[in-house]
Formats: C-alpha cells, structure tokens, sequence
C-alpha cells in the first residue's frame, strides 16, 4: 500500500457527504479481516480482508445503496455498522458516539435504534418461536412498555407491516418467503429504531414478491423517517430505492456518489463493467450486445492484487495501476461529491 | 390476553397427546411406577420374607414370578426393585443431562479458551476409570439412593456434553442467532431462548437413553457391594443375582429384565413423543 | 396440446421475419414435444399439484426459455421428463417424445443412455453437482470413456478440448484441477463442458447463473450463446429472472402454479405480453433507466397452495382484471398470433385495461 493510512478516504470532507447536515453514521478506515489458521497449533498463516480500509457517512433520513459482488465485503461492512462482527481497525460512530468504546451493556441498550433486516428469511427466523414472540422480543430484550402495551404494539407492527393479526400465533414455517421477510421487518421496527441496515433483503424472494417488499420498505421509510444501508447485488433495485449508491469491490469502495451520478456517468471501469453486465429485459438490446463487459474472476481475498484491486480484470489498467493504489477522491460538479478511486478515472471518462 | 399464543406447556402437551406410541408409554410407565410405589400395600408378600421350602419356584398363581434361591417372591422383590431403580434412573439422567447440558452449551457457545478447558475436562473425565472412582466415592459416602443417583449422574455426563456442544457451536452461527444479537439479546437469554431449544433433540434423546444406562449401571454398581446393599432389592441387583441359574431358572432373568426392558422402552418412546412436540414445524394446526 | 393447435405448419405465421426459427426442423418434426405432462408429489398433507398439464415443443436446434417463481414446476416438469424425480413425486400423465420416443416410458436403462448422452444438463450449483475428492479432468473423461468408448489418452486430450471450448485457459494444466481449486463461474464452465461432452442434441440448463455474480452471469450466458451457434444444439434454459433470457432464447415460456400460462416469440413476449401475470412480472422490475423513488407496480398476493388443485385460471386470486369465470373455468391456451398463445380469457382486451389503469 502505497498511501499513508492507506484505504478509502480517511480524511473529513472528502467521503462523499453532501455538505452541511450531521451524519447519522460515520465509517472511517474500517477494516476487517479474518485470520486464515492451518494445522494442528492453528497458527494464523494470513488474513482474509473482507474489509480494507472504507470511509463513508450515512445522513439521517436518505437510503445509501451498497453494491458489490460476493467477496466484496458489503455484507461484512452491515455487519460492522451495526457491531455484530468486531472490525479489525477503524471506527464507527453512530449518532456521534463511537461504537467501540461503548461498555457491552451500552452497547446492547443501543441497538434499540439500529435494527437489521436479513437476506434469508427462513434462516433468519427461529423456528420455535410463535410470529408473536418473535416481533415481540425487540421489546420485551429492551423492556419497553407494559404487558399490554407490547400486545398492542405487536399488533400494530404486524398490520404496519401488512400481516394479520392472527399471525401472532402461527410459527415461520407456517408462512411464505414474502410474509417471513414482512416478520423479520416487523422485528426489526419494533424498537422504533433510526437506522436500519437491510442485507439483501429481496434476493431470497420470487420476483413476483421483491416488489411488495421494496415498496414495504419504501413505504415504511416515508411513514417512520428511517435511514436505510440497502445492500443489494441487483444494481435496478439499488437504483430504484436509493438517494446515493457506493460500489465495493474486494474490500474497498471503488465509487460513491448520488444515484444519478454512479448510474448514468459511471467513474470507475468497475462500476461501468458491473452496470454493462445487468441483463435487461428487453430482446433487442440484449441481441445487440457482442461482448463480456469484464473478463476473468474476482481475485481471492485473502491474496488481493496489489495497487489497484480492480487491475487484473479492468481494460484500462497501466502500470500505475499494478502498483499504486488509487486515491480516494472527488471528481463530482454537483452539490453532492462523487467519489471514486481509479487513476484513470478522468480519461476513460 | 386471549388472542396471545397459547403457552408453550399446554402447546407441547396437546401434541404429545397425538402421539400414540408416547401416549400409551406414558401410562404404561406411570402404570409401572405407581405400582412400585405402592408395593407395601399391594406386594403380596415382605420383600424379604425367606422361604426355604420353596426356594426357586417357577410362576404360579401364588407366586406370579416365581420365587428365587432363598424362596423370596420375586413380584414382591421385583414391585420394590422398581422405586429405587426407577428414582435412581431418572434422578441420575436429570442431572447428567442437565450438567452435560451446561457444559456443552457453555463450551459450545463461547467457544475459544473455555471451550478448550471445558472439552478438555469432558476428556479427563471420559478417562478416569469409573471403578477406582467409584470405590473412592462410595467410602465417602453412604450408598443410598441420592448420593447413588448423584455418583451416576456425575460419570454420565460426558456424552450428552459432546453432543449439546456440537449443536451449539452450529447454532451459534445460525442467523436466528445473529438476528437476536443484533436486537441487544444478552448471551443467557440468546442461550436459553434461542440455542438450547433448537439443540432439544439430542438432549431428549440423551436423557433417555441415560436413563436405562443409570438402571444398569445401578446393577453393576450393588454387584461390586457400592450400590444398594441386599436385601434391599433393585432391578438390577435382581437381575446380578440370577446371572447364575440363567439356563435353570430362567424366570428370575426374565422378569427383572422385562422390567428394565419395558421402562426404558416407554422413556425412549416418550422422548421420541416429546422430540416431536417440542418441534413445531412438524405440527399440524 | 392444450390449445388448438393442429401441427407445426399451421402455427407457422406468414410475416414475422423478426421473430425466431420456426418450431420445426427441415422434416418439420420437432425435437422434444411434451403434451399435458402432469406431475404429482405426494405429502403428509396430500397430493402436491406440481405440474398440472402442460404441453409444448421445441424444434432441432432451437432454444427456450421457461420462466417461473419457485412452485411454478418450471424445474419439476423438466426434471420428470429425464426421469429425475425424487422418490416422493410421479408422472400421472402425458407424454414427451424426443427424437420419436417418448421419454415417460423408457426403461431407466434407456434413459440413463439418453441422460448425458442426447440430454444434457446443467445445474444451478456447480459446487454441488462436482464431486469434490475427484479432478475436474477425472470427472470430464469418466463420461467420455464410459459413453464413447475413448481410451484413457483420447478422453483426455477431448477433455482439454472441452476445456478450451468453454473457455478456460491453460486447460491442459488445468485438468489436474480440483473443483475447490476452481472459481464458481469457472465451475460452472466446467458444468457445461462435462454437459457438451456427449454432443448433446439437447442441452437443459436449470437456473445455471443463479449462483453466480452479475459480471460472471453475462460471461456463461455469451458462452452459451456463442456454444449454441458453434454446435447448432438446443436449448432449454430454466431461470426465475425475465432478464436473463432476453437475448439468449427464441422463445420463453411463463409457468406459474404448474401451468403454462404464456408462450410467445422472444421479441413477442417482451414487447406484447398477453397474460396478466407477464405483465405484472415485467412491470414490477425496476429497469436501469426507469423512474427512481416511485412505486413499483407489484403483484399482490403470493402464489397459491398447490396442495389444493386449482380450480379456474391460478393467477385469478392475484389478477387485477379477474371476471368470474376465470375463477370456475380453466382457460385454455389460445393462439395470439403465430406462435404466441396465452392462457388468459382476456388477452384480447388487455391493452385497453392497461390503458383505463393507467388513466383513472
């Protein structure tokens, strides 16, 4: 790594906040890797960096869309936003307080503001559990409210979220895919919390389904004022639901800036490649297209290439790129930046 | 609070209700264990009334199993036989299941070094031979029925140990879990609401067979002299004693053995019953 | 057949220049015709109605798409043509003549022969579907010296060959490879050339890309799209996504609840779609250049439980513009025009529905 403090952005101003309101979530230089052991003494031999190095805010009241292929870590930075894995280095600070220095006890009375919603909604439910309980755990964990004030707010959850009220009584198993994921949204309301981090919530349903849910989704951040990090591989949905979008790529971010921005004029050749691959419904353009936008796999990450980590499969890349690692910086014109780490970002432009 | 969900006791008992094979062991064993109970008043003679002139007697309508080399009635010996091993049996299987319960899901949960010390411990204990143990034990103690059930419960957790924590350490990673972390869930409460339930298969499974094992163990336990001492009857003392007039007389075999077969049968299905109580994707609404 | 169709000629329209190749080779026999194919499963709680008469065909050398949500029996009605089925479920009815036999009834000797010789599949989980203490070369020449009698050094050098073709590099060296060794997509390039094998004449790829990453996805579908014109095979592919099978089919076949509800021309089925359930799929994706932050139009509702045998048109209970008789009566699959057909009593009127939505 070539630059001091290497990683995306560690400095304020440039990591893509559009000026002036207080983030409600600060990432800064968050890296997490996890150690690879072999043989008997499991002697760590080297690490998997899921996340190397990211800066990013998210501001109350918008949606942040997070793309990435598998690998790229977007799951793992979810996952560290909302400190269920432990980052390996950087901070996080949620409402201005820094996660990491927060007692156990703190931080567990804390994630009453920030809920998750999860991928799988059959594995993210415990099959024991009656639909009631589990949307009523959330409350009974943070002891908010009396007996029966909880009934009540798990049968205006419920309904808010679309289900009816005799669900409370049935178990996951008794439901579909769609409704499963209407309880694990459900849950994740309970606390009333400000920030919710939504890990590919759609991609487990049927199509016919995914719509119902973005527009839940959509719907409930318009009623409730809430911050969403959309993490998603479906680039259409991201583009649909969010008011900025940042794109990852092996543990680091490759491009963040406004919706409109990334989609329309792409900096990066990764972002280019990743939006050239979609598959559109639409005979003609798709039998017009000749070529693989990008060739070749994502590199592993335990061994990731060295300066820019997009250089073994992007058509532009140079020597510089083989050895230096791009800058984090702001190429936008407009009020909110646009960021993008790429040497070549203004030529390939 | 009409509308909330019916509690999980009454839930689990009307779907063991519908499982016909645990039913009906539920009211065999109950059958077996109040009329071990009531033995004075319904054993037709003292269970230790020695009767020389009739010693080895097979059954007859005075003597429903017979009788054995000291002429004793062997229904008499085998109704009292039944309250210690039976008590035995089940207080032995609480306790190792319960401790191994413990072990297991603290080891398998936490993981790192406790896991490391505690299946380290589980090791030892599988590796100290039982008898010396035992020995050592049963000089401290006075061999009655707790601290017997308290001497086997402690030599039969290991098993169960192993197993709760397999379960758990693949449980710990399921998103059900993370889903309750990332609500603010305390570990005693992710544990306890969400892991342990999941593991109750093999726990059940694992206090049932325990619980025939602690029968045997109890037999093997009197033979040596550090159970229960005669002319106190047990299943299994019963069953030490007859070992060798087997191919003579083989009814003072048979019918203690019966006993132990028919009591751990019924706890076994009655763990199945409950298995599938417990688990309610397999219900029908 | 459920609709009128009375053969391949007549279904044959006279001015379609843009659409696909017609339904039928030079003899005009179609490669594989399936007709009112029923699947079963059986279940604690019931018959499970997985496949509920469904009938179409595919020409030498064509390619379809058949499109469905889980449930729909897009994979169990493939499956039960090659005699995959598990244990639970059966074919109660139909039949589904490939190359002038009908598959239903070949003996599993016969149909192993046809399986991975003249039918090929691929899977949705390359991962799965290699075995892992085997090397990818092992696992190419097993077939290739079981089905074609090729000697230890002939399999393998066809095997590099097959390597080449499905565009792994270096796939001399590569031969030694152990599947975990391999990336997802290059596992899945292996999937097909293990499937290419035999020279298939028909390849059947089930949700093939599903697994896979975006950039990865365009990859196999330019592969199979260069394979098909190279080898001149046909193609069945099985997927959820609308998208994915846009420039990669002739024509696309849309399966709900065990029924073909739509069947049309490629172009056809995009620009004109005339079921209900295609217009409402093909409305709720958002599209790279569509309006952002607005509501999708859904589907409401979830498919139907298919222990219940439907009664009516299954997407009555989730139509918008359901009338009472699709809830009583099945509706048959009526000719649009050409080759498209649609299971929908209202086809004709559903421009003009569209449009009244659109303007309330």
């Amino acid at each position: 790594m070539s630059r001091p403090g290497g990683g995306n952005g560690g400095e304020g101003g440039v990591n893509g906040s559009p000026t002036g309101a207080t983030p409600l979530v600060v990432v800064r230089n968050l890296r997490m890797h996890f150690p690879v052991r072999r043989g008997f003494l499991r002697r760590q031999v080297g690490a998997v960096r899921a996340v190397d190095g990211v800066s990013f805010d998210i501001h109350p009241g918008e949606t942040l869309g997070l793309v990435g292929e598998s690998g790229s870590g977007k799951s793992t930075v979810g996952r560290a936003l909302l400190r269920l894995v432990t980052p390996t280095a950087g901070s996080v600070a949620f409402q201005g307080e820094e996660l990491a220095s927060m007692t156990p006890e703190a931080l567990r009375s804390a994630r009453r503001h920030m809920q998750m919603i999860f991928q799988d909604p059959y594995a993210s439910l415990n099959p024991r559990i009656p639909v009631g309980r589990i949307v009523r755990e959330p409350l009974d964990i943070h002891r908010l409210g009396s007996a029966s004030e909880r009934t009540t707010r798990v049968r205006e959850l419920l309904s808010m979220v679309g289900l009816p009220n005799d669900a409370r009584r049935r178990y996951p198993h008794e439901f579909s895919g769609g409704q499963r994921q209407r309880v694990g949204i459900a849950r994740a309301l309970a606390t009333n919390p400000r920030f919710i981090v939504a890990d590919e919530p759609i991609s487990a349903l049927d199509v016919s389904i995914q719509a119902q849910i973005v527009n839940l989704l959509a719907d409930l951040k318009d009623a409730l004022g809430l911050t969403y990090l959309f993490i998603a591989h479906d680039l259409a949905m991201v583009r649909h639901l969010s008011d900025r979008v940042a794109v990852m790529y092996l543990g680091r971010l490759a491009e963040l800036g406004h919706r409109d921005d990334v989609f329309d004029h792409p900096l990066h050749p990764y972002t280019k490649a990743l939006r050239a691959s979609i598959p559109r419904p639409d005979p003609a353009a798709e039998a017009s297209r000749t070529h693989t936008s990008v060739e070749g796999d994502v590199p592993d990450p335990a061994h990731p290439p060295v300066g820019c980590r997009f250089n073994t499969r992007c058509p532009f890349a140079t020597d510089v790129c083989r050895h230096d690692e791009p800058a984090w910086r702001n190429l936008g014109t407009g009020r909110v930046p646009h960021m993008v780490a790429c040497h070549h970002a203004e030529a390939i432009e | 609070m009409t509308d909330e969900p019916r509690s999980p006791a009454a839930e689990i008992w009307r779907q063991l209700r519908r499982h016909k094979p645990a039913m009906v062991s539920l009211v065999v064993f109950l059958v077996i264990a109040a009329a071990c109970l009531a033995a004075p008043v319904i054993a037709p003679y003292p269970f230790d009334a020695i009767n020389l002139t009739g010693i080895r007697q097979a059954p007859s309508l005075h003597h429903l199993m017979g009788t054995d080399d000291l002429g004793r009635d062997l229904f008499t010996r085998v109704l009292y036989g039944g309250r210690i091993s039976i008590l035995i049996g089940i207080l032995s299987a609480v306790l190792g299941t319960g401790l191994g319960t413990l072990v297991g899901a603290l080891a398998g949960y936490y993981g790192g070094r406790i896991d490391s010390l505690l299946m380290r411990v589980t090791d030892v204990a599988y590796a100290i031979p039982a008898l010396p143990l035992l020995i050592v034990l049963a000089s401290y103690t006075q061999a009655g029925v707790g601290s017997m059930a308290v001497i086997i419960g402690l030599l039969s957790w290991m098993g169960t140990a192993r197993v709760v924590r397999g379960e758990v350490l693949s449980l710990r990673s399921a998103v059900f879990v993370e889903a309750a972390r990332a609500l603010g869930a305390s570990s005693g409460r992710i544990i306890g609401r969400h892991i342990l339930p999941n593991a109750v298969g093999p726990i059940v499974v694992g206090a049932t067979l325990a619980v025939g094992n602690a029968i045997i163990v109890e037999s093997s336990l009197s033979f040596l002299g550090l159970g229960v001492q005669p002319p106190i009857p047990t299943w299994g003392n019963l069953l030490q004693d007859a070992t060798s007039t087997m191919a003579t007389n083989p009814w003072l075999t048979i019918f203690p053995g019966l006993a132990i077969l028919v009591v751990v049968l019924a706890v076994n299905f009655l763990g199945d019953g409950l298995q599938d109580a417990l688990d309610p994707t397999g219900r029908s609404t | 057949m459920t609709g009128s169709r009375s053969g391949p000629d007549a279904t044959r329209g006279p001015a379609r220049p843009d659409d696909s190749p017609p339904a039928a080779s030079d003899d005009g026999r179609p490669l594989l015709e399936v007709r009112d194919l029923v699947v079963r499963f059986d279940s604690d709680a019931g018959p499970i109605h997985a496949v509920n008469g469904v009938s179409w065909s595919l020409a030498p050398g064509g390619s379809m798409a058949v499109v469905g949500e889980s449930g729909s029996g897009k994979t169990v009605g493939m499956l039960s043509l090659l005699g995959l089925l598990p244990n639970t479920g059966r074919v109660e009815g139909g039949e589904a003549v490939f190359e002038g036999r009908d598959l239903l009834r070949l003996s599993p000797a016969e149909m192993r022969e046809v399986r991975g010789g003249k039918i090929a599949m691929v899977f949705q989980d390359p991962m799965t579907s290699l075995n892992p203490v085997l090397s990818v070369g092992y696992q190419l020449t097993e077939g290739l010296r079981r089905h074609r009698g090729l000697s230890r050094r002939q399999a393998r050098a066809r095997a590099a060959e097959l390597l080449d073709l499905v565009g792994i590099p270096d796939p001399h060296a590569r031969l030694d490879d152990y599947p975990h060794e391999m990336s997802g997509g290059q596992r899945q390039r292996v999937m097909i050339a293990m499937a290419l094998s035999c020279d298939p004449s028909l390849l059947v790829a089930d949700e093939p890309t599903t697994a896979l990453d975006v950039t990865i996805q365009a990859q196999i579908v330019e592969l199979v799209k260069r394979l098909r014109t190279e080898l001149g095979m046909a193609i069945v592919w099985i997927t959820h996504d609308l998208s994915v099978v846009a420039g990669l089919v002739d024509r696309v076949a849309v399966m709900y609840a065990g029924m073909l509800l739509e069947e049309a021309p490629v172009t056809a089925l995009y620009a004109h779609p005339r079921h209900p359930y295609t217009i409402g799929l093909l409305r709720s994706m958002p599209t790279l250049d569509g309006p952002t932050h607005t509501r999708l139009p859904s589907i409401e509702g979830a498919p139907p439980d298919l222990r219940t045998r439907p009664t009516g048109c299954p997407f009555a209970p989730r139509c918008p513009w359901v009338v009472d008789p699709c809830r009583v009566e099945r509706p048959s699959l009526e000719v649009v025009s050409g080759e498209h057909r649609s299971a929908c009593r209202r086809w004709r009127e559903l421009d003009a529905l569209e449009a009244m939505e659109a303007s309330p």
